[in-house]
């Protein structure tokens, strides 16, 4: 614990500075146009005062980012097995995969509600497309790039089927599956809010945008606030689980 | 030791009926990479429960024998025959131990000899019975204690006494290791030669190994292979090792015999790289300065 | 979401209760039914969709005053926050009415050949022009914005309302004016607010943010071209005989909302309270600011200048292949209108309405 607060007692330092520049800066300046600088109080008034708001689209916002990252995680570590191993599929396919990959979730909108039953579901498709692509093409990524030296071990010892994939493939490709489902995590909460753009009545990404609309910068702060805070939350728990998935990457000979 | 392996008692009477029989064999084969001819018509016969050692320098394509004789790459001419059969892949009558990269890091000592020893036994044995028979292998080679480490903590010689443990499972009457001792100190060294020799000799298992270490190579082999400095490389001299078996190290290297015979394949060594020195020096006048 | 889901299941049990009622007591209701023209047993529902920035103010009211209770009919307000999405929604039956997407985003989806009918309003009037206060007095008419830079939300009604008075006062918009275009109408706002621009086209509900930052309204859109539409009720061309009968239902509630509206409008503040999460004075300054006036009536009349402007600006470019009035469907509206005038003979109101209808659409 100590050691945590050492490490990070210089983060905190920048912290703390940044937000006393902007109760400084709007407090006692009117330099800045108090729209969209709203003075630190009014952010945490916003921030007390929508709370209950903030905490009940977190969990509407996790009803459909945790789906849609399960079944990115599927789907994308799937397909990415099964195109890293296959490179004639690959080479058929990577067009498409270049062609689709860079487009803005926006785009698949109108097409994910037409196509789609519920607004839900439409909401956690165009979280998928964010969230697969990077685990998709991370997937591929890593398991072209498993080091030689592997795919002859698991030759000479005959490794086959089922055993093949998860003792072999999955773990040597696991630091580039998990970077990409790091950047899919990150990425999804931008498109949360191009995912609760419609039919959405609380979201994480909803509030922000919602009362962007209407110019309600006190409460936009707050809600980037709330957000980063669970962002961060969930980042530092993904570091934890990425670093015990790859544990041996850290080990230590006695 | 042999108490373990039901099959390899069978195969050694095998072994008393069809002695010094071709087990491995390379013919005429060359390889590329690329544009580089890596290889140039090689001969070769590895017999049965010889150990063989390929030796050269660095560069001189040893290795890459090793793996067209493990299935590993396939020669661009001739052809690698094993028990005169032509070789199209991995065979599972071989077995191979690396240099330093036989085990997956992720899996402790004792995944890594159950997955191996799945792959053959799925059918046979039970789990638990595979992983009882993983840790006697591991037992085996010294390692009781490690069995539930993973590699990244075991130090190079447990690693690979790991992956010897790993290869000698698999039951194969031929295990290739391609300079399986070159990362570590002298005396660990030391003790895993002592380690193989005993396979070799006890257990009656042919062993196909790399190394660019004179000593090693002495005090290992039946048989020494001189690969010319590549590319290509060629075999220059077969050489076989006129000390028998088994050897005790401290006389040996005491003896006036073993003094000459380590010079004289040195020398044999030497002048492959002294000829490659004046021929790039002769190929490119002028370009020193 | 859980409410949402919430919701369809409350949804479909009531369904599926009445249904099952109608079947095991279907003719005493019918005989009934025929005794009272008010009261019809079965359920309709509608999916309204609407903008997160609009709201729904009268659809609102009638539900909290319980208007469409009263008919029977269920209805599941569902938001958005881009009025095309909204449309596209409609297009592919995920919602069954649009109620504050604008006029001319269904105009421009009708333009590209879209089956879509007018079936009602919501909203007319209600935008300004800003100006910073200290440059107020420059302003006259639309002539003096010559040389001025002028933000704009493209293809927004103020847009269309504001640019074609330029035009009419004789400005080319390409070379009298800089035009800037904005994604929202929030972005404009802090454009103008920042001074990034002299005059800013806007839409309502921003008063008191404009105000905070220094900006006064020069002119609102309804003295420019009074009456101008807003928002329409906008359904798909092609619904079912049931479709029919609850868009009447929902038209009926949206005119008695209006009513409500317009004597007690401490009650559209009430109603849309909860819709809003805003403070009461932004969400009075959205549902009651008193340039804007919310009206059941599709006032097809405006409905047809606002395509005409569209296509003036180059907004609509295969308006002369579209025939417009294949877009306006009438019936429900009438039908609801003469349903309450039938109701109570006595009241004076909707007879008035009636005249306004005969008055914009005929």
């Amino acid at each position: 614990m100590a050691n945590f607060f050492k490490r990070y007692s210089i983060t905190a330092v920048i912290a703390f500075l940044l937000v006393a520049a902007w109760v400084i800066i709007t407090t006692y300046s009117t330099l800045l146009n108090p729209v969209i600088f709203p003075p630190a109080l009014d952010i945490v008034k916003a921030f007390i005062s929508a709370v209950g708001e903030l905490i009940q689209g977190f969990f509407s916002s996790m009803g459909l980012l945790i789906p849609a990252l399960a079944g990115a995680l599927v789907t994308g570590i799937g397909g990415g097995l099964y195109f890293g191993l296959h490179e004639k599929g690959r080479a058929i396919f990577s067009p498409f995969f270049h062609t689709f990959s860079p487009l803005p979730p926006t785009l698949f909108i109108p097409y994910a509600i037409a196509l789609l039953p519920t607004f839900k579901s439409a909401s956690i498709a165009i979280l998928f497309i964010g969230a697969f692509w990077p685990i998709f093409l991370g997937t591929i990524q890593g398991v072209i790039l498993i080091e030689k030296h592997y795919w002859d071990n698991a030759k000479t010892i005959g490794v086959r089927g089922k055993d093949f994939i998860w003792k072999i493939v999955l773990p040597a490709s696991a630091p580039h599956i998990l970077s990409g489902t790091g950047t899919a995590l990150t990425l999804s909460f931008i498109v949360l809010m191009m995912a609760e753009m419609f039919g959405a009545q609380s979201g994480m990404g909803h509030f922000i945008v919602y009362y962007t609309d209407f110019s309600q910068y006190d409460y936009v702060l707050a809600g980037l606030i709330f957000n980063s805070i669970i962002i961060l939350m969930i980042i530092i728990l993904f570091e934890k689980v990425k670093k015990r998935m790859l544990f041996w990457m850290n080990l230590k000979s006695e | 030791m042999v108490r373990l392996l039901d099959y390899s008692v069978e195969k050694e009477e095998q072994l008393e009926k069809l002695e010094a029989a071709t087990k491995l064999e390379a013919k005429s084969v060359s390889f590329h990479y690329g544009e580089t001819e890596i290889l140039k018509d090689i001969h070769l016969e590895v017999k049965e429960g010889e150990f063989i050692v390929f030796m050269g320098p660095s560069g001189s394509g040893k290795s890459t024998l090793l793996r067209l004789l493990a299935g590993l790459s396939q020669p661009r001419s001739g052809e690698i025959r094993l028990n005169h059969q032509r070789l199209s892949g991995v065979s599972e009558e071989l077995a191979v131990v690396f240099q330093d990269y036989s085990l997956f890091p992720w899996l402790t000592a004792q995944e890594n000899l159950v997955l191996a020893l799945k792959q053959k036994l799925k059918k046979t044995k039970t789990k638990k019975e595979i992983q009882q028979l993983a840790e006697e292998y591991l037992q085996l080679v010294q390692l009781g204690h490690a069995v539930k480490k993973y590699p990244g903590e075991l130090s190079g010689g447990m690693r690979q006494r790991a992956a010897i443990a790993r290869a000698l499972s698999l039951g194969t009457e031929i295990i290739l290791m391609d300079e399986p001792f070159g990362a570590l100190d002298p005396l660990t060294r030391i003790q895993l030669q002592e380690l193989v020799v005993a396979i070799n000799w006890e257990q009656k298992r042919t062993i196909v190994f790399v190394t660019h270490d004179a000593e090693e190579a002495i005090f290992l082999a039946d048989r020494i292979v001189m690969f010319s400095p590549g590319p290509p490389g060629i075999i220059v001299e077969t050489i076989d090792v006129p000390f028998s078996k088994p050897r005790n190290r401290k006389q040996l290297f005491d003896s006036k015999e073993y003094i000459e015979f380590r010079d004289y394949l040195l020398g044999v060594m030497n002048k492959g790289v002294l000829e490659r020195l004046n021929q790039s020096q002769q190929l490119l006048p002028g370009e020193g300065i | 979401m859980n409410r949402n889901y919430l919701k369809q299941l409350a949804l479909g049990g009531i369904t599926a209760i009445t249904l099952f009622g109608l079947t095991a007591c279907g003719t005493d209701k019918n005989t009934a039914n025929n005794a009272n023209t008010s009261g019809e047993a079965k359920t309709h529902s509608l999916k309204v969709g609407y903008l997160k920035a609009n709201g729904a103010p009268l659809a609102d009211i009638a539900i909290q005053e319980g208007l469409f209770e009263e008919e029977n009919l269920e209805i599941e307000m569902v938001p958005f926050n881009a009025s095309t999405d909204g449309v596209n929604a409609l297009q592919s039956k995920k919602i069954d009415v649009g109620l504050t997407f604008g006029t001319t985003t269904p105009l421009a989806f009708i333009s590209q050949g879209a089956d879509l009918d007018i079936i009602g309003g919501h909203m007319e009037g209600g935008h300004p022009i800003y100006v910073p206060e200290e440059d107020k007095e420059k302003y006259h008419s639309f002539e003096d914005y010559k040389g001025k830079v002028i933000g704009t939300v493209r293809l927004s009604v103020p847009d269309i309302i504001f640019r074609s008075a330029l035009e009419q006062a004789g400005l080319d918009l390409e070379k009298d004016v800089e035009i800037i275009e904005f994604k929202t109408m929030a972005n404009l706002i802090e454009a103008a607010a920042s001074r990034k621009v002299e005059v800013a086209f806007a839409g309502s509900g921003f008063l008191t943010k404009a105000l905070t930052s220094g900006l006064v309204p020069e002119t609102w859109s309804n003295d420019v071209q009074p009456g101008h539409v807003c928002c329409r009720a906008v359904t798909r061309g092609d619904y079912s005989k049931e479709q029919a009968v609850a868009y009447k239902k929902f038209l009926k509630g949206l005119i008695q909302a209006e009513r409500i509206k317009l004597e007690t409008p401490e009650k559209a503040l009430e109603a849309s309270r909860d819709r809003f999460k805003l403070d009461d004075e932004t969400v009075n300054e959205i549902v009651n600011e008193e340039h804007l006036i919310n009206s059941a009536d599709p006032h097809k009349h405006q409905v047809e200048q606002v395509w005409e402007q569209m296509k003036n600006l180059g907004y609509v470019e295969s308006g002369d292949e579209i025939n417009l009035n294949e877009h306006f469907n009438l019936t429900f509206y009438e039908e609801a209108l003469n349903e309450l005038i039938e109701e109570n003979p006595e009241d004076d109101y909707y007879k008035q309405v009636l005249k306004r209808y005969n008055e914009q659409n005929a």
